[in-house]
């Protein structure tokens, strides 16, 4: 029994069928990758999970809940969070801010009419964050303004974000994408160090290879809107099937996304 | 008490000084010169200034922190004053209960338009605030006549119940109090050549204005304040962080609509009547006018900006033709009438020009509105006084 | 934010202690009443509308008051003060005191007035508001000037209202209202008309309005009149089209227009573009009916209003003494005849003055009681009386017809018929005037 159980979803826009029959299982703990040549349908399957998209088939189960038709503000407090393919962030915001909110979020829930207090006075909550912004590396950032800083800095600070609400699962969608090759690596090595220390269970949506198979402990391939190969990495390396869907990409192996 | 830290706390001690001292700081100039047009410490002119900054204030905790841009605030304003003054008809003069309960029924109305406009954002939003108001106008105006009295406005009349109040006996009509310190009650003081006014009205505006500005400042330093300002720069991100985002805008457009209805109610208890004009979109422009002008997002800014339309619109719009003869009298004739030609459309029925002049000029220039313009010259002073250490510090400060 | 050092602070609070220990400061006299001039002048305020539908009215209003207060200080020719039956003004200002004045936008809009008259009163120190050119402000301003204590001498306000339900001690109105044009313009209806006539009143959706059409459609119904429909039009109408349109299908024969100033030009403008001038109705020829008349309405609808009937306070082209006086200043002033707005307000300063000159005191129950009951003549209107019950002016009203060959852009109206005030009369409990008070006079301080 996985943590998120998709079973059957469909989903057509128009008369085109965007995914057909998928199914997958992501297990608790693990980092599960979901790669794809373009088109394949790995966005589409993400929307189905936070309530931005509804099949029009099949369940979506999250640790006994059903994420259907259900707010994306409900499916995070159920334990989703979510990384964004460009860093959502709260960019009039100064670091330290950020990293508050969503433990504020956290403790208060929805919706707290909490006027009156002052946010320095929560003590607990400024633990909580400072300890993210160590974590992430930015505690000497913190008291800049969050659009001032780096693609690779505020990727950090959307991960902390994420990770200060402890979830129990975390949505990564392409988190390298447009990133220099050293922000690339660092963004890797936080994401295994968060693996190790956390435990929290991943699933990452990934273009480039490189960074799927240095992190990834399952791969599902989509391919066409539907789940042609779910293996360890060691497997889908050479996969006859695999090649045969990045046909035209060169090889599998190597594939680096250049743009 | 340990609610506010202490750059606030000044900020609130210096808000308090000004408005203990306006009665000196608006009549600087002495009560026969020629300059004295340009005074503004008469209580009609201080209460409008005080009451215009509430208005402000509460306007900028909806459009400062949330971004939401209402076109319609002038409908609570209205709304509180009309309850005021049926407070006034049907009760008693005291202030108390009008005030109580303009802020109320602003704020349920606030919650009924709230409800419903912010089901969109940005400029549907702005349209639909503005499409109630305008539509709160025409019902005022007319078709709710027997409780608004229409274009005349609603007043106190003899014959009013007035239940809580003692028979009036002096067939006059009775003015507004709180528990008997009367609203028009104006001290007078001469020095020299200056004449300087304190109203008890005047005052109880400044106590509320303070209230409002300490209130305002707990807002914005107070999580839900952050949560607010995250509302606007990014409300999506908000959602994937478990917060519904809906309940925090109302409760912000709620509470900006309270302090419109306190303004509301004030300035009826300043003058019982309340008329359907101010309920008008023009009159919600405004309102943006002075938040935008002072300095969106800022706690002093709106206040400034109050004041600043306020003072032109009594101020320049005083200044008639031949104000401006008896200025420009001692230049030879044909120069004289080509100065008060250029200047007539300026000043008098002008006065509109000017303020708009200044607000492009304030807009374009000073994109944070008067504080940024106060900060400039704040930063500008330092460096002028420029020891090694400013210098330093200067580059480090980021503009707020 | 704020910069506030620590030695700015002992500063400031350094010179409040200074300020509150200053031993020369004396308070304010204990004046008896509210403004009362110290000086050697004193100063009115003049409140009219100089944006809006009524701008042009506040305009003339403006001139009338400047030619008041300069014959007032001696100036120009005296004007009516010549023949005024009171002798008491002798050009020496009033009481000896040099008039000055003020003036204020209304913007046609209660609010504003206000504000406008209360910065007169506190910051400028007027001792008499005036003005108004419409009915909602003047009562408006009329409850500001009852509270501050200083008297309220009403300019072009016609609504029953102003001196019926929401008369004010402090307040007087010479003018004539919505009653008195009904029952001067109603026997001249009949006469022209006919006693089987079917309305259909379009109305300006505020007190005159619709007061004027309540004592329109009394008095034609008591001669035989049928009222159609009775539409309200917000002030702010510019377009009256979509009223118009229904009017020709109603089966009515007559349309009366409760409307003045730009709303006035723009539905009579309306009414003829549709035809209805030319229309023959249940066998009958479709007339108009405009009943508060003013000439710069009538120069503004131009060709439209010919033949068309109304009444009208006061009119240059009248032949007494007083009004040949006072259109021969104005004349020579500003090069073109007053308008009855010019008048009203001309004649509201002088009688003003007057009082005070009389009463020996600017304290308003002094003015109040010179001026309760005062009889004159010479002002353009013949005998006078100023009612002490509801402070309403009491005269002949005038019926007048859009001329139809006029000589000059303000011949443009001719008079029909003077109605005698015996028969524009009323009791003070009429039930169109009933539901105020009059209070007692205030004089403030």
């Amino acid at each position: 029994m996985g943590i998120l159980e998709v079973q059957n979803v469909n989903k057509s826009f128009g008369g085109l069928k965007a995914l057909h029959n998928v199914n997958l299982d992501i297990e608790e703990g693990k980092i599960h990758a979901i790669i794809g040549p373009n088109g394949a349908g790995k966005s589409t399957l993400l929307n189905c999970f936070v309530g931005k998209l509804t099949p029009d088939t099949g369940t979506v189960m999250f640790d006994g809940h059903s994420l259907l038709g259900i707010k994306p503000y409900e499916i995070n407090q159920l334990g989703v969070s979510r990384v964004f393919q460009t860093p959502e962030i709260f960019s009039e915001l100064s670091v330290w801010e950020n990293t508050l909110i969503p433990c504020f979020a956290k403790r208060d829930g929805s919706f707290t009419l909490n006027a009156l207090s002052r946010v320095s006075d929560n003590k607990d909550m400024a633990e909580k964050a400072e300890k993210m912004l160590v974590d992430v590396d930015l505690i000497n950032k913190k008291d800049m303004l969050a659009s001032s800083m780096s693609r690779g800095d505020k990727r950090r600070l959307e991960m902390a974000m994420c990770l200060s609400q402890n979830p129990k699962l975390l949505l990564l969608d392409e988190p390298t994408a447009g990133m220099a090759r050293a922000d690339t690596e660092s963004t890797i090595e936080l994401l295994k160090s968060i693996q190790k220390k956390l435990k929290i269970t991943m699933a990452i949506i990934e273009h480039d290879m490189g960074v799927v198979f240095s992190l990834a402990q399952k791969i599902s391939v989509l391919a066409q809107g539907t789940v042609i190969v779910e293996d360890i990495p060691e497997n889908i390396k050479g996969h006859p099937k695999v090649k045969e869907a990045y046909l035209g990409e060169a090889q599998v192996e190597g594939n680096m996304r250049d743009d | 008490m340990n609610t506010i830290s202490k750059a606030d706390m000044k900020t609130l001690f210096f808000v308090a000084i000004i408005a203990l001292l306006a009665p000196f700081i608006l009549n600087p100039f002495p009560t026969d010169s020629g300059l004295a047009q340009f005074n503004a410490g008469y209580p009609d002119l201080m209460q409008r200034f005080a009451i215009y900054g509430i208005l402000a204030i509460g306007f900028n905790i909806l459009f400062g922190l949330t971004g939401y841009l209402s076109f319609g605030h002038a409908a609570f304003l209205g709304v509180g004053s009309y309850s005021a003054v049926w407070m006034f008809k049907l009760l008693s003069m005291n202030i108390i209960p009008a005030l109580i309960l303009s802020v109320i029924v602003a704020g349920l109305f606030s919650l009924l338009i709230g409800f419903i406009s912010l089901r969109r954002s940005g400029i549907y939003f702005s349209i639909l605030t503005l499409a109630f108001a305008q539509m709160s106008f025409a019902l005022a105006y007319s078709v709710l006549t027997p409780l608004t009295n229409g274009e005349t406005g609603l007043q106190i009349t003899l014959n009013d119940p007035r239940i809580l109040a003692a028979e009036n006996v002096s067939g006059n009509l009775p003015v507004t109090t709180l528990f008997g310190l009367e609203m028009r009650d104006t001290w007078a003081m001469q020095v020299g050549a200056w004449d300087f006014q304190f109203n008890i009205g005047y005052y109880i505006c400044a106590i509320f204005l303070l209230l409002a500005f300490y209130l305002s400042i707990r807002i914005f330093r107070s999580p839900f304040g952050m949560m607010l300002r995250a509302v606007k720069t990014n409300q999506n991100r908000l959602n994937y962080t478990g917060i519904n985002t809906r309940p925090y805008t109302l409760a912000a457009f709620v509470i900006s609509g309270m302090y419109a209805g306190l303004a509301g109610g004030l300035m009826a208890s300043m003058d019982p009547l309340a008329g359907a004009e101010r309920m008008q979109w023009t009159a919600s422009g405004e309102i943006v006018l002075m938040t935008i002008l002072g300095g969106t997002g800022t706690l002093l800014g709106p206040v400034m900006g109050a004041g600043f339309i306020k003072y032109f619109e009594n101020i320049f719009s005083k200044i008639n033709d031949t104000v401006l003869h008896g200025w420009f009298s001692w230049m030879p004739d044909g120069l004289e009438n080509i100065i008060v030609w250029v200047l007539h459309l300026f000043t008098g029925k002008g006065w509109h020009l000017t303020l708009g002049i200044m607000f492009m000029l304030i807009v374009i220039f000073l994109p944070g509105g008067l504080m940024e313009g106060m900060s400039r010259i704040g930063n500008w002073w330092k460096r002028r006084k420029g020891d090694d250490d400013a210098e330093s510090k200067s580059t480090t400060t980021a503009a707020e | 934010m704020s910069k506030f050092t620590r030695r700015g602070l002992i500063k400031t609070s350094a010179t409040v202690g200074a300020g509150l220990a200053m031993p020369t400061f004396i308070t304010s006299p204990l004046a008896a009443y509210t403004n009362a001039p110290t000086g050697g002048s004193v100063t009115l305020g003049f409140n009219v509308p100089q944006s809006g539908p009524y701008a042009d009215e506040g305009a003339d209003e403006l001139r009338a008051y400047k030619l008041a207060v300069e014959h007032l200080n001696g100036g120009g020719d005296g004007g009516m003060m010549n023949t005024f039956s009171s002798k008491s003004l002798t050009g020496n200002g009033i009481l000896g005191k040099k008039v000055e004045y003020v003036t204020g936008d209304t913007q046609t809009k209660s609010d504003a007035a206000r504000a406008s008259a209360k910065s007169m009163i506190e910051k400028d120190g007027a001792v008499m508001i005036t003005g108004g050119s419409s009915s909602g402000v003047a009562i408006a301003v009329q409850g500001l000037c009852q509270e501050a204590g200083v008297i309220f001498m009403a300019g072009l306000t016609h609504s029953n209202d102003t001196t019926g339900k929401d008369k004010k001690a402090n307040g007087f109105r010479h003018f004539f209202n919505g009653y008195m044009s009904g029952a001067a313009l109603a026997p001249v209806l009949e006469a022209r008309y006919g006693k089987d006539r079917n309305a259909y009143h379009l109305t300006a959706d505020y007190t005159w309005g619709w007061t004027q059409q309540e004592s329109i459609q009394a008095a034609t119904e008591a001669k035989g009149w049928n009222t159609v429909n009775n539409v309200l039009t917000p002030l702010a109408t510019t377009d009256f089209s979509s009223y118009v349109a229904p009017v020709l299908n109603s089966g009515a024969d007559v349309l009366v227009l409760n409307h003045y100033g730009g709303n006035m030009i723009n539905s009579l403008t309306s009414a003829v573009q549709f035809g209805l001038r030319d229309k023959m109705v249940n066998g009958k020829n479709f007339e108009i009916v405009v009943p508060l008349y003013s000439r710069l309405m009538a120069r503004g609808a131009g060709e439209n209003v010919k033949g068309i009937f109304g009444s009208t306070n006061w009119h240059w082209s009248l032949s007494d003494e007083g009004s040949k006086a006072f259109v021969k200043s104005f004349g020579t002033k500003y090069g073109f005849p007053p308008s009855q707005a010019a008048h009203t307000t001309y004649v509201q300063t002088l009688l003003y003055a007057d009082a005070c000159e009389r009463s020996g005191t600017f304290n308003p129950c002094g003015v109040s009681e010179a001026l309760e009951g005062f009889k004159f003549d010479g002002m353009g209107n013949g005998p006078t009386e100023y009612r002490a019950e509801d402070h309403q002016c009491f005269k002949d009203v005038l019926v007048v017809k859009g001329k139809e060959n006029p000589t000059s852009e303000f011949d443009v109206l001719e008079v029909v018929e003077i109605t005698p005030r015996s028969q524009v009369e009323y009791a003070v409990d009429h039930p169109m005037f009933a539901g105020g008070a009059l209070g007692k006079c205030n004089p403030g301080a």
